[in-house]
C-alpha cells in the first residue's frame, strides 16, 4: 500500500466502533472475557457493517424480484379466464364481472374490490365495490365474456341467436350454439368476401403506391417547364398526355376501389344481420352482430383444458394480430415486427462498421495519446444519453441528409409536401440506433482482440503470415465469441431503447413497413415499436384502466426479448472469459 | 525449405495492404463520424446566438416624385424562397397632398447596380369636406374604402380640398391621418403581392379606411390617437388646445334580424388630465382597452375601460423625475407592456406590477439609449421587437430580454422610419429626403445567454423569475428550471441508489461466497439491460399509485426496517456461537436478511395507517397540503424544506422518480464499483488479514481507500446516467418546469424537455434550436463526467496493474 492509500485510510474517518477497536488494539488493553467478550468482538470487529452491506444486497435483489414479480404476475395473468361473479349488492343492484383488483383500506379496515363489468357502451367498464356492500356472490355457469371488435369486452348471458342467414343445428348448450354460429358466420364471410377484399386491397395499394406518386412527379415536371413550352414543346405534350393518362388511371382505380368497397359493405351489412342477443346483469338486452365477436369464454363452466386453450388463443392473438380500438385491445404484431425489423436494419448498418473500427483500434492504430483519447471518447459515447442520439438523428439524418437526398432525387415529392427521406422513418431510426450501439460493438471487439494472449499473433507472425492473414485466420476466429457478445448486447440495447425512436420514426399506429416489390421493405415508412407501444398505451391512452392488462403483457414480451438476449450475451461472455483464463495459465 | 510461389506471395501482400487501408480508413471514418455528433448538435444550436443581420437594400436614393418631405413612410417585404431577387419589396410614403406613394423596389440579380425606383400608384386618400359635427353619424362610420388597384390611379389625385397635416403611426401598417381641417382618418395600408404559376409577380396596393372622424367646427385638436376595435367600432382620444382630453367611442351593433348595422357614438371628457403641462404623447393599446398619456414634465397616465364601458383613470405618476418629457408611447405586441421614449433618447419598458393590493405601472428595463429625443416607436406585429427612431438613428431592440439588435445609421440623420409588418425590413428617410431601406433579420432575438440563465421579469409577473414556457405571446426560455429539474432528479436518485449499490458491491466482492458472486454479477448485469420504458411504466401505473396510498407506511419503513435490522443483529449475537450460524457468516448473510427486511416493511405497512391516524389526522397528503407541521413546536427542518404554506402532494413526484431512476442506476454503479474493488490485488487483503484485522477492518481501512478513485468513478458514471435518463422521467415526473426542492412534486429534466417539446417544435425555430442547446448541455455534462471517470479508472488500473 502506498502513501496516498494510507492517508486516505486515516482521513476516511472510519466508524466509531472500528476506531475504538483499533485504539483498543493499539493500546494493548486486555480484551473482555466470556460472553461479553464475544458480543463486544462482534461489534468491535465491524461485523454489523458487514451485515449492513448484506442488507443492501438483500434489498436490491428483493426489489428486483418484486419488480419482475409484478410484471410476471400481471403479465401472465392477463389472459387467464378468471371466474365471472354475479354479485348482488345490499341495495339490490346486480353486477356481473371478474375481479380486477382488491385493495385493503387500512383506515376504514375495509376491503374494496374492483370488478371489470365491461359493456363500456352502456356503463363504466370498471366498478369499485366495498366488500361490506355485497349481499351474495354466485358463479352462474352460463355467464359469458365476449371480446369484441368494438367497445372492448361484453359480459352477460346469451339469450338467443338470431341468424336468419345461417343454418344452425339447434343445441341446448348456449356456448356450443354460439361457437357454432360464430364459425358458421365466419365461414360465410371468408367464402364471400376474401376474394373481394384481396382485390380491393390490391387496387388501393396500386392507387396509393404507384399512380399517386407518378402523378405527383409528372405534374411537377410539367410545372417545371417554362409556360411557353407547356403547350408547344414535344416534352410538354408528352407530359400533358401522361398526366391525362395517369389521371384516368387514378379515377379508374378509385372507382374500382369504391365499387369493391361498396360490395363489401353491402355483404357485410347482410352478414351483420346475424346477431346474438345478450342480457347483462341488470337485465338490459343487447344485440351484437356475430361478426363483431372475436372470441368468447364462459369461465365458470370451462374445463381446465378449455381455459388453457383460451389462454393460448389469446396469447397467439397478442403476438400475431393487429391492434384494435386505438391500441386498447387486440394484438401487437406490427410492434413486434417493427422492433425486429428495426433491430435487423440497425445490425446491418452497425455491426460491420463497429467491427471495423474495433479492429482498427485494437490492432492497427499505433498506440499513443491520441488513440487513447479516441478510445476514451468511444467508451464515453456509450454513456451519452440516448435522447441526445435521438435529437442528433433528427437534426442530422432527417433534416440534413434526408432533406438533401430529397432535394436531389425527389424535388416533386417535397413540392407536394410528401417528402421521402426528409421525414422520420424506419431507416433513420435504425441508423440512429446503429450509432447509439456502435460503441458497444467497437468496445467489445477491441476487448475480445485484446483478451487474446499476445503469444498467439506473434506465433502467427513468426510463421510468416501477414497482418491481415493473422487477423483473418487466427485472431478473428478466436475473438468471435466476444464480438458476438457485443452484437447481442447491442441488439438488446436497441430493442429496449425508446427515447431516440420518439424523435426518429416510431409511431403509435402504422402498417407493416413491407412492400410486395423490391426491396420489399419500405424504408421511408414510420413503424410501430414495442417500447414505444408501452409508452403510448400507458401514458397517452384515453382509458388507462382498460389498457393496463395489455401494457403488462407487452412489457412481459419486451422483457423476455431484451433480458433473453442480454442474458445469453452475458452467459457467452462469461464462458469465453473462462476459456481465455484457462488458456492464459 | 519450401519455396512459395511468387504470385501467391504478391497476392497475400496485396491483400494485406488493401486490408490495412480499408480498416484504417474505415475505422477512422467511423470513429470520426461518431465524434461528429457533438459537432452536428452544436451546429444546430449555434444560430441561437448569432447576431442580428442587416443588409442595405437601398442606400440614400433620391426620390424624384417626393418633392416635399414625407409625413410617414412604410415598407413591406415579402420573400418567396431563398433569394432576394424573387422578393417583393414595396415602400410607401404619405405626402401632404393626401396621397400615398408606392414604390416597387425590384432588386436586380446583379447586386452592385442601383435598384430602380418606380412610382406605381398614386391614390387620393380622402375626398370629403368638413362635416357638421351634429349630423356626422353616417359619414363617420367605419367604411371599407379600398383604393383603386393597379397602375391607373395617378389621374384622380388632384381634387382634394384639404391637405394632410400630420400622419401618426398606430402600428406597422395602420396610420392616423390628420387633415388640415381637423378631421382624422385611421387607414390601413395593404400590399398584396401575388405570384402566378410561373413565379411572375404582380402587386396590388390598397389603402383601407378603418375609421373616420369628422372635423369639429372651427376647432382643431392638438393631438389624437385612434384605435379600431373588434366588431367594427373604434375608439378615439382627442386632446384639445385647452388641454382637455375627449374620448369618443363608436361602437357598431348588428341587428340580428335585419342584418343592418347600427352605430352608436359616445363622447365624454376624461377627468383629470395628468399634470398641468402639455401632453406630448398618447397611445392606445392594441385592443383599445387602455389609453396611455405622457406629458412634457415626465408624467405617465393610464386610463382603462371598465367592463361597463366607462374609462377610468388608474395611474397618474411621475415617470421621470429629472424633467425629461415623454415623447413617444407605444403598446408592445401582446398588449401588456408599454414602450416609452423620452426627450433624452432613452427607450424604456413599463408594465403593471402588483404592489400590495394595487397594480402599478413600473419601469421594468431600459432599452437602447438614443442620442436625441425618441421620435417614434413602432412595435413588431409578430414578436416583442421594437423599432425606435431618434437622434437620426433607428434602433431595433427586443423587449423581453432588453437585447439591442441593430443600430441603423445612414450617412445623414434619419427623420422618418418605418417597419414592415413582417418585421423583416426597415425603411428610413433622411433629412435630405432620400430613401434608405434595410433588410433585417434576427430569428432568435428572444434568446441571450443572460435570458437563458438569469431571472427575467416577464410580462404579467411581479418580479423577475426563472421560467420555462415555450408557448404564448412571450415565450419564456429560462433553462434554469429545466437544469434544476435534472439536478433534482439526479440528486434524489443518487441518494437512493449510491448507498445501496456501493454496499451491495462491497458485499458481493468481499464477503459473499465465490459461488454467489458468480451468479449475482450476471443478475445485476441483466438488471442493467432492463429497458427504461419498462421501469417508467411500472413507476407510472404501479408504484406511484401504490406510494400515494401507502405514503405514511413508506416513511414508517425508513424507521422500521433499520429497527428490524438492529433487533435481528441483537438476536444474532446470541446465536452466532452455534456452528450453523458460523456457516451463515461465511457469505450467506443476505439470504437471512431478506426476510428480516421484508418483516420490517410488513411492520411498516401495519403501523403506517395507525401512525397516520394518530399524527397526521388520517391523511398524510392532506396534512402536507394544509401545512400540518406548523402546529409542531420544532418545525425548523420542515419549514426549511417545505416552507410554511403546505405542499401539494402530486402522485408523480421526485420520490417515485428517484426510486425508478435509482433502480436504473444501481446496476451501473454496482458493476463499476465491483470492478474497482476487485482490481485491488488479493495480496493486500491477505496481508491485512494476516496482521489480525477483521474482515470489515480490512475492507474499510485497506480496500476501500485503495479503490476509492474507482468508486468515485462509478458514482460519476451513475450520475451521468441519471442526468441523461429520459423515459423514466418523461413518464413519471409530471414534466412541470418548476423550481421546488420538495420531494412531493414533479419537475422537468433536460432530457424529458427534449422529448416533450420536440414534436411541437417547428424545424429551425427558436424552440427547435433551444432543444438542441439542451442536448448540447446534456452531451457536455455526461461526456465530462464519463471522461473524468474513465481517466480515474485508467489511473487506478495502471497503479494496481503490476500486482
Amino acid at each position: 500500500m502506498n502513501n496516498t492509500g494510507r492517508e486516505n485510510a486515516q482521513s476516511a474517518a472510519p466508524s466509531p466502533t472500528a476506531a475504538t477497536a483499533a485504539a483498543a488494539a493499539a493500546m494493548g488493553c486486555p480484551p473482555p472475557v466470556g460472553q461479553v467478550r464475544q458480543a463486544a468482538q462482534f461489534w468491535l470487529k465491524g461485523e454489523p457493517f458487514v451485515w449492513a452491506t448484506g442488507a443492501a444486497l438483500a434489498a436490491t435483489l428483493t426489489m428486483t424480484a418484486v419488480l419482475l414479480g409484478v410484471v410476471l404476475w400481471n403479465g401472465l395473468g392477463v389472459f387467464w379466464p378468471s371466474p365471472l361473479e354475479a354479485v348482488v349488492l345490499k341495495d339490490g343492484s346486480k353486477l356481473l364481472g371478474d375481479v380486477n383488483d382488491v385493495q385493503y383500506d387500512p383506515h376504514t379496515e375495509k376491503t374494496n374490490i374492483k370488478y371489470r363489468v365491461g359493456n363500456s357502451e352502456l356503463q363504466q367498464p370498471f366498478r369499485w365495490v366495498s366488500a361490506d356492500e355485497i349481499a351474495s356472490i354466485e358463479y352462474p355457469p352460463n355467464a359469458l365474456m365476449l371480446d369484441r371488435m368494438r367497445d372492448l369486452q361484453y359480459i352477460g348471458y346469451l339469450k338467443s341467436i338470431e341468424a336468419p342467414g345461417l343454418e344452425l343445428a339447434p343445441t341446448d348448450d348456449p356456448p356450443a350454439a354460439l361457437a357454432a354460429a360464430l364459425s358458421a358466420v365466419r365461414a360465410r364471410r371468408d367464402a364471400e368476401l376474401s376474394e373481394l377484399m384481396a382485390q380491393e386491397k390490391q387496387a388501393a395499394q396500386e392507387l396509393h403506391r404507384q399512380v399517386k406518386y407518378q402523378l405527383i412527379r409528372a405534374r411537377y415536371q410539367f410545372k417545371q417547364l417554362a409556360p411557353e413550352d407547356r403547350q408547344s414543346s414535344s416534352r410538354g405534350q408528352v407530359l400533358t398526355q401522361r398526366i391525362a393518362e395517369l389521371e384516368r388511371q387514378e379515377t379508374e382505380l378509385k372507382n374500382t376501389t369504391d365499387r369493391l368497397r361498396g360490395q363489401i359493405n353491402a355483404r357485410m351489412q347482410e352478414l351483420r344481420r346475424n346477431v346474438a342477443v345478450f342480457v347483462d346483469a341488470s337485465g338490459r338486452e343487447k344485440q351484437i352482430a356475430l361478426l363483431d365477436i372475436v372470441r368468447f369464454c364462459h369461465p365458470n363452466s370451462m374445463t381446465l383444458w378449455a381455459k388453457v386453450k383460451h389462454y393460448a388463443a389469446k396469447v397467439w392473438e397478442l403476438v400475431s394480430d393487429d391492434p384494435r380500438e386505438a391500441n386498447q385491445d387486440g394484438g401487437i404484431f406490427p410492434a413486434i415486427f417493427g422492433t425486429v425489423l428495426m433491430v435487423f436494419l440497425m445490425a446491418i448498418a452497425c455491426f460491420p462498421l463497429g467491427v471495423l473500427a474495433g479492429i482498427y483500434l485494437g490492432e492497427y492504430a499505433k498506440s499513443g495519446p491520441l488513440v487513447n483519447l479516441v478510445r476514451v471518447a468511444v467508451n464515453n459515447l456509450a454513456g451519452i444519453p440516448s435522447i441526445v442520439f435521438g435529437i442528433f438523428g433528427l437534426g442530422f439524418f432527417i433534416y440534413l441528409v434526408g432533406g438533401q437526398l430529397d432535394a436531389w432525387f425527389y424535388p416533386d415529392r417535397v413540392a407536394a409536401a410528401e417528402p421521402v427521406f426528409g421525414k422520420s422513418s424506419i431507416l433513420w431510426a435504425s441508423l440512429t440506433l446503429g450509432l447509439l450501439t456502435v460503441p458497444v460493438v467497437i468496445v467489445s471487439t477491441e476487448e475480445a482482440l485484446r483478451a487474446i494472449p499476445r503469444s498467439i499473433p506473434e506465433g502467427a507472425y513468426a510463421l510468416g503470415s501477414t497482418k491481415f492473414q493473422t487477423l483473418w485466420r487466427v485472431l478473428m476466429p478466436m475473438a468471435s465469441p466476444g464480438v458476438m457478445t457485443g452484437f447481442i448486447l447491442a441488439m438488446a440495447r436497441a430493442a429496449g431503447e425508446v427515447a431516440p425512436l420518439m424523435l426518429t420514426g416510431a409511431v403509435k399506429d402504422a402498417p407493416l413497413p413491407l412492400d410486395s416489390q423490391f426491396p420489399f421493405i419500405q424504408f421511408d415508412q414510420k413503424f410501430m415499436h414495442l417500447g414505444y407501444h408501452i409508452l403510448d398505451i400507458s401514458c397517452k391512452s384515453p382509458n388507462v384502466e382498460a389498457t393496463k392488462p395489455l401494457v403488462y403483457a407487452t412489457t412481459l414480451l419486451l422483457l423476455l426479448i431484451v433480458l433473453g438476449m442480454s442474458g445469453s450475451a452475458i452467459w457467452l461472455r462469461n464462458r469465453m472469459r473462462a476459456r481465455y483464463q484457462s488458456r492464459a495459465m | 525449405m519450401a519455396v512459395i510461389d511468387k504470385s501467391v506471395l504478391r497476392r497475400v501482400h496485396r491483400r494485406d495492404r488493401w486490408a490495412r487501408w480499408v480498416i484504417t480508413v474505415g475505422g477512422i471514418v467511423i470513429i470520426g463520424s461518431v465524434i461528429a455528433i457533438i459537432a452536428v448538435i452544436l451546429f444546430e444550436a449555434a444560430p441561437l446566438f448569432a447576431p442580428a443581420q442587416s443588409r442595405v437594400l437601398v442606400d440614400g436614393q433620391e426620390l424624384p416624385d417626393l418633392a416635399e418631405p414625407a409625413l410617414a413612410v412604410g415598407v413591406d417585404l415579402v420573400e418567396l424562397g431563398q433569394s432576394l431577387s424573387s422578393a417583393s419589396i414595396t415602400a410607401y410614403g404619405f405626402v401632404p397632398s393626401g396621397e400615398v406613394l408606392f414604390w416597387d423596389i425590384a432588386v436586380p440579380a446583379d447586386r452592385r447596380e442601383r435598384p430602380s425606383v418606380k412610382l406605381v400608384h398614386r391614390a387620393p386618400l380622402r375626398e370629403f369636406g368638413p362635416v357638421d359635427a351634429g349630423a356626422s353619424e353616417e359619414a363617420a362610420g367605419v367604411k371599407e374604402a379600398p383604393m383603386k388597384e393597379g397602375s391607373s390611379g395617378g389621374a384622380a389625385a388632384s381634387s382634394s380640398r384639404s391637405l394632410l397635416r400630420e400622419v401618426a403611426r398606430m402600428s406597422a401598417s395602420r396610420y392616423l391621418c390628420r387633415w388640415s381641417d381637423g378631421a382624422a382618418s385611421l387607414v390601413q395600408v395593404d400590399i398584396t403581392p401575388q405570384f402566378d404559376e410561373s413565379g411572375r409577380r404582380s402587386v396590388s396596393y390598397g389603402v383601407k379606411r378603418l375609421a373616420e372622424l369628422p372635423a369639429e367646427k372651427d376647432k382643431t385638436p392638438v393631438r389624437e390617437v385612434m384605435c379600431a376595435v373588434e366588431g367594427g367600432g373604434f375608439r378615439c382620444a382627442r386632446l384639445w388646445p385647452d388641454r382637455r382630453l375627449e374620448l369618443i367611442v363608436v361602437s357598431v351593433r348588428e341587428n340580428m334580424l335585419t342584418g343592418e348595422t347600427e352605430e352608436q357614438k359616445e363622447r365624454s371628457w376624461l377627468a383629470d388630465p395628468p399634470g398641468d403641462r402639455p401632453v406630448t404623447a398618447m397611445a392606445f393599446n392594441q385592443d383599445g382597452s387602455r389609453l396611455f398619456v405622457g406629458t412634457e414634465d415626465g408624467r405617465l397616465g393610464r386610463w382603462e375601460f371598465t367592463p361597463e364601458g366607462k374609462m377610468r383613470r388608474h395611474e397618474n405618476m411621475i415617470a421621470f423625475g429629472d424633467g425629461r418629457a415623454v415623447t413617444a408611447l407605444s403598446s408592445v405586441y401582446g398588449n401588456i407592456s408599454l414602450a416609452v421614449g423620452d426627450s433624452l433618447g432613452q427607450l424604456s419598458i413599463w408594465f403593471d406590477v402588483r404592489e400590495g393590493e394595487q397594480r402599478h405601472l413600473r419601469r421594468i428595463r431600459d432599452l437602447y439609449a438614443h442620442s436625441g429625443e425618441v421620435k417614434t416607436i413602432i412595435p413588431s406585429q409578430r414578436d416583442k421587437t421594437l423599432l425606435s427612431c431618434g437622434g437620426g438613428k433607428a434602433s431595433l431592440d427586443y423587449m423581453t430580454n432588453g437585447r439591442h439588435l441593430l443600430t441603423l445609421e445612414p450617412d445623414r440623420p434619419l427623420v422618418q422610419a418605418g417597419y414592415s409588418p413582417r418585421g423583416n425590413s426597415v425603411i428610413g428617410i433622411d433629412d435630405a429626403n432620400r430613401l434608405h431601406l434595410w433588410k433585417v433579420s434576427c430569428p432568435h432575438a428572444d434568446v441571450t445567454l443572460a435570458s437563458l440563465f438569469t431571472k427575467v421579469h416577464y410580462e404579467g409577473y411581479d418580479r423577475p423569475e426563472h421560467k420555462w414556457q415555450s408557448s404564448g405571446d412571450e415565450p419564456k426560455h429560462g433553462l434554469v428550471p429545466i437544469i434544476f429539474g435534472s439536478l433534482k432528479a439526479t440528486v434524489y436518485a443518487m441518494l437512493f441508489a449510491t448507498p445501496l449499490a456501493l454496499a451491495s458491491a462491497v458485499y458481493v466482492s468481499y464477503f459473499t461466497t465465490p459461488g454467489f458472486r458468480r451468479s449475482i454479477k450476471p443478475i445485476v448485469e441483466i438488471m442493467a439491460a432492463l429497458p427504461s420504458v419498462v421501469i417508467g411504466f411500472l413507476i407510472l401505473l404501479w408504484f406511484a399509485p401504490f406510494l400515494a396510498r401507502w405514503l405514511t407506511s413508506f416513511f414508517t419503513s425508513l424507521i422500521t426496517v433499520p429497527l428490524a435490522f438492529v433487533l435481528f443483529l441483537s438476536f444474532w449475537q446470541a446465536v452466532r456461537r452455534f456452528d450453523w450460524a458460523k456457516r451463515i457468516e461465511g457469505g450467506y448473510e443476505f439470504l437471512v436478511l431478506a426476510p428480516v427486511l421484508c418483516a420490517g416493511v410488513a411492520a411498516a405497512m401495519v403501523l403506517g395507517p395507525r401512525i397516520e391516524d394518530m399524527i397526521f389526522g388520517g391523511d398524510m397528503r392532506q396534512w402536507l397540503f394544509t401545512a400540518g407541521w406548523t402546529q409542531w413546536k420544532p418545525q425548523g427542518l420542515w419549514t426549511a424544506l417545505f416552507g410554511s404554506t403546505g405542499v401539494q402532494y402530486e402522485q408523480l413526484n421526485a420520490l417515485v422518480v428517484a426510486m425508478g431512476l435509482g433502480f436504473a442506476v444501481i446496476p451501473i454503479i454496482f458493476s463499476l464499483a465491483d470492478d474497482a474493488l476487485s482490481s485491488i490485488p488479493h495480496s493486500m487483503t491477505a496481508a491485512s488479514l494476516a496482521l489480525g484485522a477483521s474482515r470489515w477492518q480490512t475492507l474499510w481501512r485497506v480496500i476501500v481507500p485503495s479503490a476509492s478513485p474507482g468508486i468515485f468513478a462509478a458514482i460519476m458514471v451513475g450520475f451521468g446516467r441519471a442526468v441523461g435518463e429520459t423515459m423514466i422521467v418523461f413518464m413519471a415526473a409530471g414534466n412541470t418546469p418548476i423550481i421546488d426542492m420538495s420531494p412531493f412534486n414533479g419537475f422537468r429534466t433536460l432530457a424529458a424537455n427534449i422529448a416533450v417539446e420536440m414534436p411541437e417544435a417547428p424545424f429551425g425555430g427558436t424552440l427547435f434550436r433551444l432543444l438542441f442547446l439542451c442536448a448540447v448541455i446534456l452531451f457536455c455534462t455526461t461526456f465530462a463526467l464519463n471522461t473524468l471517470a474513465e481517466v480515474v479508472r485508467q489511473r487506478l488500473r495502471k497503479r494496481f496493474g503490476r500486482y
